[in-house]
């Protein structure tokens, strides 16, 4: 009963102890857009000149300090991976600071959408890809029109001239499968190959890879795409989701597994002993990595300084190593593991040949998921 | 107001004292009332009101026409409009029905050991229920998998190497599977609430029966489990509509063979952003539909309260049931029942964090683990603080839900006049998805020029919205125990209305208060889909490193990270069973 007591008395007070301090916490400070000088606002750097760009570099770093040197970041990928990104950046410029939020793709676009609405903007950056393009910059008109110098010398596949985004780098999708299970001169080199009644019930589709599924729709077209899709799903893989689709890959689970992206996890996992081996197509799918830089972004001059800092020779040429992605500019540094990919025939899903968004999820949906 | 002041102030005998009759308008009991009914209004119902308007707009509601007098039943063809609606709806009342079961069964006879019995190492037992609460949900269907898949899973690889055959002894991806791995997740929460009803029984009951020629058995058929009643009709009623609402398991499990339930078939539905709204309200009306049926049952069912009041002014011991020669059968029994509920999943995670993909068991795979794992999930980044912020938020969230849940079940209880609006306004969020809760949320604290969204108050009132249903059902079960006499003794030797609540009713609901300030704890820990709508930069919780984890990599890492998930909350939970066992409650150590 005395313990009883105690806690009658100690208990409100440690709430209202506890209450003082979370006052004073978390963020909740969402403000308007800060308006940039008119020579900062600039749509575009590419025709610069050297001088006329050193100095806009210049002033584009006293704004930034101005402002408090804060880079509001949304991604739908772990922390881990943007951070290692982001801190080359703050090495560079040392008085920014990251704020990240993370979540999935759906909650990401929401809050954004949101914030905008009630003029409570608060994300200077969202990376993501053709959906996010989709939404945000096409239907909601929220994307600022930037093109960063590094932009320049972009061949026309990678430069994205309609995308409200810069494209940093890619990936690609492949075929992984376990060498345990599969002979290398028995393992599927195409798509096609999954198609054989002998792969019947063996092999996994990741469900969570639309992407991909619209890639190969645009690359084959619409009804040769649907085709294959529907003869693939004939032979009844498994579904699974995300990366428990590779550790039940490496467990023996199921013999091969696709689309999966070719990025740092899987070599981390090769890395450490499983037995999974890389697939790389004649075609292969390749899915860009989106950076839409914000309209209505509370911090307009550190957001255009990261923008800048993307496209530039500094991070291109550790794309690789930081990441285990492929630079967009040809003849950055590209990861080993890579060399082989660049061999095959890439082709790249955009905003422009995904296709109707709706569309392509019920698709997919009744080809792999409902049946 | 002055028609009320003044009508009050004619019938205290005719005088117009204003004074009196202010007093008695603004009296403590109805002051408190209409707070407890305010907040709840702006946590439940502002919510709800949104989820059922929603349902019948073509509109989001940041979109300028949102508020126009225009309805539609568009989201209702579209719900309709696929035809498996009928079909998955019967596939989860089987999935929830099965899996209610599955828990209340195992969930109550851990109880009845724990509370009743003399059983040896019950103490542990009730230990080992609630810890099961500390493993991060999504590393249980993870474990499972690794566990009975046919092809890879332990068991099942295990069951082959014993009789030399290629059988499957079982399939976790079945419908079956389903089941079981759902219902043992909802044990721990059976439990709790069973054992706090137990805990308050009168022994002396069961002693008459005994004495009147009854067996152990009989007394505990026809004492023991209909004075039970309220509070096991409660949790089934809880884990029904956890059950209904659960998305983890089927979707991570019931994929393979496309076994799709409720909330997996909202999610397929709804998956294309910015959300369907509409689409996902009118699924949820439908889900608030059965809840208010099942409430109204369950409120018919304590119509007569005060009859299973078994806590009152007269003395009462607890003794427990002796079980004489049974005491080893039901301990080897009670051990058998807790391998699968937490023991097998936990050695599972352990092995999985110390490997760097899954292998089965073996020589091979012994020599070469490694805390590799471990030491990557120590280095990520944010991991401090997901957790802080979660106590934090967990903390604040504990006040406010009890709090609330204590003066709702009091009026309610007591069937004082707006009793059973505030217990109906507690028990409405059990129907409300988490999405909807998150969505909702975050247009309100963006409309509001209150600095409220992205803090941490943000997080702690959308969670007292999510966790209140539950904790409201444990707490108005024990409420309905507490005879009223004890605070009208109080009242009448002089003790105020607050007082007698404080001094009282509060001690006696020490162990469902105890119960559910341990599930909003861990459930704050746990909550991820609404977190991830209103979490700031500076207010991630645990669950949102947990998520981010789980998009980066290796099983490995997200088991060491549940790992050590697991041995903070552990910390909490021996705290929580120590203090049950200073207060004289049973489950304590």
């Amino acid at each position: 009963m005395r313990t009883a007591r105690k806690l009658r008395v100690a208990a409100p007070l440690a709430a209202v102890a506890l209450a003082l301090t979370a006052c004073g916490g978390g963020g909740g400070e969402e403000r308007q857009a800060a308006a940039l000088p008119e020579n900062l606002a600039v749509a575009s750097t590419v025709d610069m000149t050297d001088a006329e760009y050193a100095e806009y570099m210049k002033g584009l770093e006293e704004a930034s300090k101005k402002e408090g040197g804060v880079i509001k970041y949304y991604f739908s990928a772990p922390a881990a991976s943007a951070e290692k990104m982001i801190n080359l950046f703050i090495e560079k410029y040392p008085w920014v600071k990251l704020e990240y939020t993370s979540g999935g793709t759906l909650e990401l676009i929401e809050r954004i959408i949101t914030e905008n609405a009630a003029g409570r903007a608060s994300a200077d950056v969202i990376q993501g890809g053709p959906l996010e393009d989709n939404t945000l910059c096409r239907d909601e008109q929220l994307c600022l029109k930037y093109d960063p110098r590094g932009e320049r010398d972009l061949p026309a596949d990678r430069a994205y001239a309609g995308c409200g985004c810069s494209v940093g780098d890619f990936f690609t999708f492949h075929i992984l499968y376990n060498r345990n299970k599969v002979p290398q001169a028995e393992a599927p080199k195409t798509l096609e190959d999954l198609t054989d009644p002998k792969w019947k019930g063996r092999f996994g589709i990741n469900v969570d890879q639309l992407d991909w599924f619209a890639g190969v729709l645009a690359q084959l077209g619409e009804d040769k795409g649907l085709d294959l899709m529907k003869r693939i799903a004939a032979n009844e893989p498994v579904t699974y989701t995300g990366t428990d689709g590779l550790e039940k890959l490496a467990a023996g689970e199921f013999d091969v597994a696709l689309p999966q992206s070719a990025t740092r996890q899987v070599r981390d996992m090769i890395d450490d002993g499983a037995p999974i081996e890389i697939v790389t197509t004649p075609v292969t799918i390749a899915q860009p990595d989106m950076y839409f830089p914000m309209k209505n972004a509370p911090h307009p001059a550190t957001t255009r300084l990261y923008m800048e800092w993307l496209m530039s020779d500094d991070w291109q040429n550790k794309v690789a190593e930081a990441v285990v992605k492929i630079p967009i500019r040809p003849g950055a540094t590209i990861p080993e593991s890579a060399e082989g990919i660049l061999k095959s025939e890439l082709f790249f899903e955009t905003t422009d040949n995904f296709g109707d968004y709706d569309t392509r999820v019920r698709q997919h949906q009744s080809i792999f998921i409902t049946g | 107001m002055a028609v009320l002041v003044e009508d009050r102030a004619a019938r205290l005998g005719g005088r117009n004292t204003l004074v009196a009759a202010l007093r008695g308008a603004f009296a403590p009991r109805r002051v408190v009332y209409a707070l407890v009914l305010l907040i709840l209004v702006a946590q439940v119902a502002v919510p709800a009101a949104i989820l059922l308007y929603t349902s019948l707009k073509d509109a989001r509601p940041t979109d300028a026409d949102y508020f126009s007098l225009e309805f539609t039943l568009e989201n209702f063809q579209k719900a309709f409009a696929s035809g498996r609606l009928l079909q998955v709806t019967l596939t989860t009342v089987w999935f929830a029905l099965g899996s209610t079961l599955v828990a209340l069964v195992l969930g109550t006879y851990l109880a009845w050991v724990v509370a009743r019995t003399n059983a040896p190492f019950r103490q542990l037992v009730g230990l080992l229920t609630i810890v099961q609460m500390a493993v991060p949900g999504i590393l249980i269907p993870v474990a499972w998998t690794f566990l009975a898949s046919p092809e890879i899973g332990m068991i099942n690889v295990a069951w082959r190497n014993l009789t030399g055959g290629d059988g499957t002894l079982f399939n976790v991806y079945s419908m079956a599977g389903l089941i079981l791995v759902n219902g043992l997740t909802m044990v721990p929460m059976v439990y709790l609430f069973v054992v706090t009803v137990f805990s308050s029984m009168n022994s002396s009951l069961e002693e008459a029966a005994e004495v009147a020629g009854a067996r152990k058995w009989q007394a505990v058929r026809d004492i023991s489990l209909p004075l039970a009643a309220p509070g096991i009709a409660a949790v089934a009623i809880m884990a029904l509509m956890r059950a209904w609402e659960s998305f983890e398991i089927p979707w991570i499990l019931g994929l393979k063979e496309k076994i799709f339930t409720y909330a997996s078939e909202i999610y397929l539905r709804t998956s294309t952003p910015p959300s369907d709204v509409g689409l996902i309200s009118t699924y949820a009306v439908f889900m608030l539909a059965g809840a208010v049926i099942m409430i109204w049952w369950y409120d018919r069912f304590n119509k007569t309260g005060e009859r299973y009041a078994v806590i009152s002014g007269k003395n009462f011991a607890s003794a427990r049931m002796d079980l004489g020669r049974w005491r080893v059968p039901v301990a080897i029994i009670t051990f058998l029942v807790l391998v699968p509920v937490i023991l097998l999943p936990l050695l599972t995670l352990l092995w999985l964090s110390l490997n760097p993909y899954f292998r089965q068991p073996g020589w091979d795979a012994l020599t070469s683990i490694s805390f590799e794992a471990y030491v990557a999930a120590v280095q990520t980044p944010n991991m401090v603080q997901g957790f802080l912020n979660s106590l934090l938020v967990g903390v604040l969230a504990a006040v406010g839900v009890l709090t609330l849940s204590t003066l709702a079940a009091w009026f309610s209880a007591r069937r004082l006049a707006g009793g059973r609006l505030l217990y109906l306004l507690t028990s409405v969020p059990m129907a409300l998805p988490n999405v909807i809760v998150g969505i909702s949320f975050l247009w309100i604290f963006l409309i509001v020029p209150l600095p409220i969204y992205a803090t941490h108050w943000a997080l702690v009132i959308a969670y007292i919205t999510l966790i209140i249903a539950v904790v409201g059902r444990l707490i108005n079960a024990r409420m309905l125990q507490i005879s009223s006499e004890l605070e009208e003794a109080a009242q009448v030797a002089g003790a105020s209305f607050l007082r007698a609540i404080w001094t009282i009713v509060v001690p006696l609901l020490s162990p469902a208060l105890l119960a559910g300030g341990l599930i909003t704890m861990v459930m704050s820990f746990r909550e991820l889909q609404t977190t991830l709508y209103l979490a700031g930069p500076h207010t991630r919780t645990a669950a949102v490193v947990m998520f981010d984890m789980a998009g980066d990599g290796q099983f490995s890492h997200m088991a060491a990270f549940g790992i050590i998930t697991f041995a903070i909350l552990l910390v909490g939970l021996v705290g929580y069973n120590r203090l049950n066992a200073r207060m004289g409650i049973e489950g304590g150590i």
